[in-house]
């Protein structure tokens, strides 16, 4: 009996002080997504979501066969969805993916490259909780075909060209905004409008 | 007096968010004052002197074909979408017009 009073006390003590020191933490430091998650964070971020795929859809490997034709239905899906975020390339490097905590990956690289097409086809589907990721799962044969498409096209990350880039950039959704701008952009490189006048002599400088 | 104390904090309070963020994209439309290898200027269409920093990343692109930013005539038309980082502009593409001969 002593020593379990010992035992819960010491637990209680070791809360105490947990609970203070985030406190200080919390109240010394502020947030912004715009952080970097240390490493072990991101360690342990990944490690809890390798556990929660399931352990049999972990191990599938992409039933839709490779074809050109569901790499093209990918490229495009991931233009109108993902790019948002991820960049056409995968980079992540866009406004809201740099914004994003954690950012959003270069899915490029190694980290997501070694994922099971499972894993990918899992977190596609079901999103990451607390990460900006959602989940695009529809519940649907033509949701899930969608998916698999993704995961195909996600494979060819590293191997994009930049036609291919090109291709996407005008399948990228536009908001109105950004559709009379390109449109204001496209008139004024045409030389519609006035220019305004250069002040500076009319000569170019080969070096800095 | 009133006024003027509000105005003071008004000004306070929205001065952070004013500011332009690290990373904030920008179009830079105007015709081209100087082109350098590293940097190129910008007289806009608000009639103000922009420079913009150029690097090996940075696109320079005429319609579909590439081209170097030093090779960019005095007088042409561009717009630059350009990046804020440290309080700096740094252009990711310059789209350039015709030539300024060819209006």
């Amino acid at each position: 009996m002593k020593t379990t009073g010992r035992v819960a006390f010491a637990l209680v003590a070791l809360g105490l002080v947990l609970a203070l020191s985030s406190y200080l933490f919390l109240r010394g430091h502020g947030f912004s997504a715009r952080a970097e998650p240390r490493e072990l964070e991101t360690f342990l971020a990944r490690a809890a979501r390798r556990i929660a795929i399931p352990m049999d859809v972990r191990d599938l490997n992409n039933p839709v066969p490779a074809s050109a034709e569901a790499l093209r239905s990918g490229l495009e899906h991931f233009a109108d969805h993902c790019a948002m975020c991820h960049a056409n390339d995968g980079s992540g490097n866009t406004e809201m993916g740099r914004g994003l905590y954690p950012k959003a990956p270069d899915m490029r690289l190694e980290a997501t490259q070694s994922l099971t097409d499972g894993e990918l086809y899992y977190i596609i589907e079901n999103g990451v909780p607390l990460t900006g990721m959602p989940a695009w799962g529809t519940a649907t044969p033509d949701g899930e075909a969608a998916s698999w498409h993704l995961v195909q096209f996600i494979r060819h990350l590293p191997e994009l060209t930049e036609a291919e880039l090109k291709e996407m950039e005008a399948m990228n959704p536009k908001s109105a905004e950004e559709w009379n701008q390109e449109q204001e952009i496209r008139r004024f490189l045409e030389g519609e409008g006035e220019a305004p006048k250069p002040a500076a002599p009319e000569h170019n400088h080969g070096g800095s | 007096m009133k006024e003027t104390l509000f105005a003071l904090l008004l000004a306070i309070a929205i001065a952070p968010v004013a500011r332009a963020h690290e990373g904030d994209e920008h179009k830079v439309m105007g015709t081209v004052t100087m082109a350098a290898v590293d940097h190129i200027m910008v007289k806009t269409t608000e009639d103000k002197e922009v420079t913009i920093q150029v690097t090996k990343d940075t696109k320079v692109m005429k319609g579909e074909d590439a081209m170097k930013t030093e090779d960019i005539d005095a007088g042409t038309r561009v717009v630059v979408t350009a990046v804020t980082e440290k309080d700096q502009l740094r252009a990711k593409l310059i789209q350039v017009g015709a030539d300024p001969d060819q209006k």
